[in-house]
């Protein structure tokens, strides 16, 4: 009996999360719109209608959600098509500008700036290497990342060292370079690792070719 | 005069003493309760005002708490008669070939799929056979060598880092104090390490009482257990 209850939930406690994760982020984007989806289902009358076990409440509820959700897709597909072209990369640029002057935004919105095009551009190289670091002290070692290989502060590299099981907080270290130990794993193994709270884990080997010697 | 409030002071004292606890243990419980039946809530009211199955209030309660105590105490009885019946029928050749191709699906789902592996990862973990995993607790040197943490060994891994032979390392879980679902992970050599007697669950009073809560028996330290074959691949 036991048995079988811990089975079950080994298969739905995976989906249950994801579901309540994706939810989460779902809300997070569509909450600011979904007064104004909700007034204008209203104004056209359209929400009177209910579906199967769904209330008129849920069924709006749903539907702005999913129309603001393509909505902001189109829009992000929209921009990002249109500012390849002169004139909107102009206009876009001005926008910029006008946010990097305005006193309190302008801090908010050029960390925010800087932080999306470090992660989303394939260019440089933060966040790819994970290295093996004496953390916290000589004797205990720990799993990080390398945030930037391209910035030293008087030749430290800086390392980036997650909290377990939730890696969205964590420690940022600054190591000498021979201090730090390049692994040949890759970010998604050593995301496993600390998640699992070191349960999966596979063999922990380095690099062949020597440290991150390579810029600067 | 001062005797009088000295005493009210003591009466109002030890009945916190006994309140406080049924309290915090009613609020968590309600809180994990709702975090459980929060999405189906809406369903089952609807249903069971559909149906009229509870027509009025009862005692001092409202109709609508009956109802809303009602849904959820029908939705957590569903729930562990619909998980024994899922592990139940999981072991099937024909469920579990639906299972493992829903897996395949939500893997290969563009922005789920980071998501979704991780869940399962955390969620393998806990349960997995080998789950002797969070049961060991060691003494380990942190954050100095001169001080000493509480943590939980969860696996060994090998490396030849240190030593080009092999090197056996354990991965130690630190939780973090009160609230354990920050914590650390470091990995240490076994001979950094104090095994001790201390079953976890008491390890885990201790780390969330931030050390108010003893455990009964007074922790010792024993033989690490040996060294589990090299079964990584």
């Amino acid at each position: 009996m036991k048995r079988h209850f811990i089975t079950g939930l080994v298969v739905l406690l995976p989906l249950a999360l994801t579901f309540w994760i994706v939810s989460f982020i779902i809300d997070l984007f569509t909450h600011p719109f979904l007064g104004f989806a909700q007034k204008t289902f209203a104004a056209l009358g359209w929400d009177k209608v209910s579906f199967l076990f769904l209330s008129p409440e849920d069924v709006v509820n749903l539907a702005s959600k999913v129309l603001i959700l393509i909505f902001l897709f189109v829009v992000i597909m929209g921009i990002g098509w249109v500012g390849r072209y002169f004139l909107f990369k102009y206009i876009l640029k001005l926008g910029d500008t006008i946010l990097h002057r305005i006193p309190v935004i302008s801090t908010v919105y050029k960390t925010s700036q800087e932080l999306i095009q470090t992660i989303l551009t394939t260019t440089n190289k933060s966040f790819k290497q994970v290295v093996f670091v004496p953390y916290p002290h000589s004797e205990a070692w720990s799993i990080g990342l390398v945030t930037r290989d391209d910035f030293e502060v008087e030749g430290r590299v800086a390392v980036f060292i997650p909290t377990t099981p939730n890696p969205t907080s964590g420690f940022l270290v600054l190591f000498e370079k021979d201090q730090i130990i390049p692994l040949d794993m890759k970010v998604d193994e050593a995301l496993r690792y600390i998640i699992s709270c070191g349960v999966l884990v596979a063999p922990i080997r380095r690099t062949t070719p020597p440290p991150v010697a390579g810029k600067s | 005069m001062s005797s009088a409030q000295g005493q009210a002071r003591q009466i109002f004292l030890s009945g916190l003493i006994i309140f406080l606890p049924l309290m915090v243990t009613y609020l968590i419980v309600a809180f994990l309760v709702g975090l459980v039946t929060g999405p189906f809530e809406r369903f089952f009211e609807a249903l069971f005002h559909e149906f009229k199955i509870v027509t009025h209030g009862v005692w001092i309660f409202s109709h609508d708490e009956v109802v809303h105590g009602a849904a959820r105490t029908a939705i957590l009885l569903l729930l562990a008669v619909g998980l024994v019946i899922i592990g139940h029928i999981a072991s099937w050749m024909a469920i579990r070939g639906i299972i493992s191709i829903s897996d395949r699906v939500l893997r290969s789902t563009p922005f789920i799929s980071k998501i979704y592996s991780s869940c399962k990862d955390f969620t393998d973990a806990i349960f997995s056979p080998k789950s002797g995993s969070f049961s060991q607790v060691v003494l380990l040197p942190f954050p100095s060598r001169d001080t000493l943490g509480v943590g939980l060994a969860t696996a060994t891994t090998h490396t030849d880092i240190m030593n080009p032979n092999g090197d056996e390392l354990v991965s130690v879980l630190v939780p973090g104090t009160p609230n354990p679902t920050v914590g650390f992970l470091f990995l240490l050599r076994k001979q950094s390490l104090t095994y001790l007697n201390t079953p976890a669950n008491e390890a885990l009073r201790y780390i969330i009482s931030c050390g108010a809560c003893l455990p009964q028996v007074p922790p010792l330290p024993i033989l690490p257990p040996a060294s589990p074959q090299q079964e990584q691949k």
